[in-house]
């Protein structure tokens, strides 16, 4: 049974096309695996009204659950190649979590 | 003179103060938890149900994928990556029942693997919503 508090969930937000690279990076710092979700974003008025066209950018988010011990160096690793400096402009974040199920806990 | 006299004399009723307490101080409050369930696709269904069953009073779905790598899909005997993602929001005492029962579905079937977390919540708008997630009042 997972302790409380003993995994995060990692939230990331980048540019359509870019999770693979998110992953990569996430892999290599020791997560097992994530969820992709298909999001669009909503910042461009600035455009749309110079322009007069409307424009959505996609978006994936990211969800990936890791141990509290890894989180800060899956973090790191991400923002390293998918930060908001980079093509993806990764928008990142953590949350606690509690009552984690499914995963095969050492 | 008498006018004045009978306007001094009228007694001044003291305003009633509400003694009870504000509802989100009352001691018995439960805590909320936003409980996140991950699956392959067409399993949400038995989630749904699985959650009903558990004083879950609302469910809410969306589609994703896996990120499994070819060669770990073949390892793992996995055609495709997509998922279902089912979100509800449950008191504390309902998600460890859930969890209870969530832990016995995951082991039942390969079909069924998934996982599962809650985030907890701190603020909710209205005591209405929290009677319906806590299923005091049915919604």
């Amino acid at each position: 049974m997972a302790d409380k508090n003993s995994h995060e969930l990692i939230v990331v937000i980048v540019n359509d096309g870019h999770s693979d690279q998110v992953m990569d990076a996430a892999k290599e710092a020791g997560a097992r695996g994530g969820t992709i979700l298909h999001a669009r974003g909503s910042g461009t008025k600035d455009i749309e009204k110079k322009y007069n066209v409307v424009i959505t950018p996609r978006k994936e988010m990211l969800y990936i659950l890791v141990n509290t011990k890894i989180r800060d160096a899956v973090i790191t690793a991400i923002n390293n190649k998918c930060g908001l400096e980079t093509p993806g402009q990764g928008i990142l974040f953590s949350l606690p979590v509690n009552n984690v199920s499914g995963l095969k806990l050492e | 003179m008498e006018n004045k006299k009978k306007v001094n004399k009228k007694k001044t009723t003291p305003k009633k103060v509400n003694k009870e307490p504000r509802f989100e101080d009352r001691p018995d409050i439960k805590k909320l938890l936003l409980y996140t369930i991950i699956v392959p696709r067409g399993q949400s269904e038995n989630v749904a149900r699985l959650l009903k069953a558990n004083k879950s009073s609302a469910q809410f779905f969306q589609i994703g994928e896996g990120t499994a790598s070819s060669r770990i899909r073949e390892i793992l005997d996995i055609e495709d990556t997509d998922k279902d993602i089912i979100y509800t929001v449950v008191s504390e005492e309902a998600a460890k029942e859930i969890k209870k029962e969530l832990d016995v579905f995951f082991l039942t079937s390969k079909k069924n693997r998934g996982i599962a977390y809650t985030i907890p919540l701190t603020t909710l708008m209205g005591v209405k919503m929290y009677k319906f997630f806590t299923q005091t009042v049915r919604g």
